[in-house]
Order: structure tokens, then sequence, then C-alpha cells
């Protein structure tokens, strides 16, 4: 699995603390067809980086603060120990008429004005999602020691 | 501009546990004829068990956004 956090996203996680721009409490969480399963964007990537996928009655779904769990030590891949905070499992709606090959997932502010983070699947291959598929995902953040 | 809507179903696994899910479009035919009661007591109809609005996971009558 690959993952960036870009300088725009890091702005608006360093902006709640340290800075002082207005609190985030709602984060949306998207599926995209690009980039390619087995990369990510480039550090000074933005929104236009990525291609949010179409699927027919798919829609971003909206994660508060209260899908979250309190922050735990673990074990992270690759190696590394954290504080992760783990998201409870989001589902995807399931897919209509036209499905698509997901490639990753990200994840934008509360507006969906701003790409926090990207993130390819932890097997580096996509997933095609056929007529009454549904994705689930199972989000963590975490801060690495 | 497409529709989108929401769904309440507190049953519906759509979204995350804590939050309201959100969907376009609406339930395919195909996913209610095969999750239809298993006494046959009714067939799924156009606008009650799927079609546009109909939340695809779980089926329930979802909500526009924003209203």
């Amino acid at each position: 699995m690959a993952y960036m956090f870009p300088d725009a996203g890091m702005q608006v996680w360093m902006g709640q603390y340290p800075g002082t721009t207005a609190r985030e409490t709602t984060i949306n969480l998207h599926l995209c067809t690009a980039p390619a399963a087995n990369a990510t964007v480039a550090h000074n990537a933005v929104l236009a980086a990525v291609t949010e996928t179409a699927y027919t009655n798919y829609l971003k779904q909206a994660m508060t603060t209260a899908n979250w769990a309190s922050a735990a030590f673990s074990e992270s891949t690759p190696p590394g120990q954290q504080q992760q905070y783990t998201g409870s499992p989001v589902a995807f709606p399931a897919v209509g008429a036209t499905g698509a090959t997901i490639t990753g997932f990200f994840m934008t502010n509360g507006a969906a004005t701003t790409l926090l983070c990207h993130a390819n699947f932890s097997d580096l291959n996509p997933v095609t999602l056929a007529t009454n598929d549904i994705i689930k995902l199972s989000p963590t953040l975490g801060l690495l020691h | 501009m497409t529709q989108e809507y929401e769904c309440h179903n507190p049953e519906c696994d759509l979204g995350g546990t804590a939050d309201v899910g959100q969907f376009t479009g609406g339930r395919t035919e195909e996913i209610a004829w095969l999750r239809k009661p298993l006494d046959h007591s009714r067939e799924p109809k156009e606008g009650v068990d799927f079609g546009e609005g109909i939340c695809p996971n779980c089926g329930v009558k979802g909500k526009k956004a924003g209203v």
C-alpha cells in the first residue's frame, strides 16, 4: 500500500494544530479510478490529480468524528509503530447498471474541495465492481512514532 | 445535476456506522427480485422496492439530500 498526504492536505491537518483554521469535523471518503492501482499522487498534488469514480449509484461518503474509535497503539504497514485512529467500516452504494475499476481511495475536507490524502489498496491491485457489487472500506489514520 | 439521496435506515450498512449513507440513482430491479420475501407474499414494485431514490444497499426509500 502506498499513500500520500499532499501539501494542501497537510496544511489542512496542521491547520487544526498548531494552525488556527476552522475545525474540520467531517471528512469525505471517495473512491477513484486514477492514479493507477500501484501508484499514488505527487506531494504537490491537488484534487485534480485523482479521478473520482462515476459508477452508477456512486456517491462519496461523509465521515464525522463520531465514526472514529479512540486512538490506540498499533504496528503499521510498512513496519512502524504508531498511534492509530480506526474508523468504522464505510460501505459505498451497490453498483447499478454500470460498474467501474477502483484503483484506490482518497479523502477530502468537509467541503470536498481539498485533497487530504490518497492511497491505493494494500495488495496494489484494482478492484473491479460489477452490477450489485458493494465495496466496503475500513479506514485508519495514524501518526508514526 | 445528479440528484443525491440519503438513506436514513439505521439497519442499512451504507456509509459509516455513525453517519447517514449517501447515493445517487437507485436500486436495480435485479437485486430487488433476488431479495424479495422468501414466502413470495408479493413481488417487488417499481418505486417501492427498486428504482430511482430507493437505497441500492437496503431497499428503503431514501430522502433527497438537502431537503
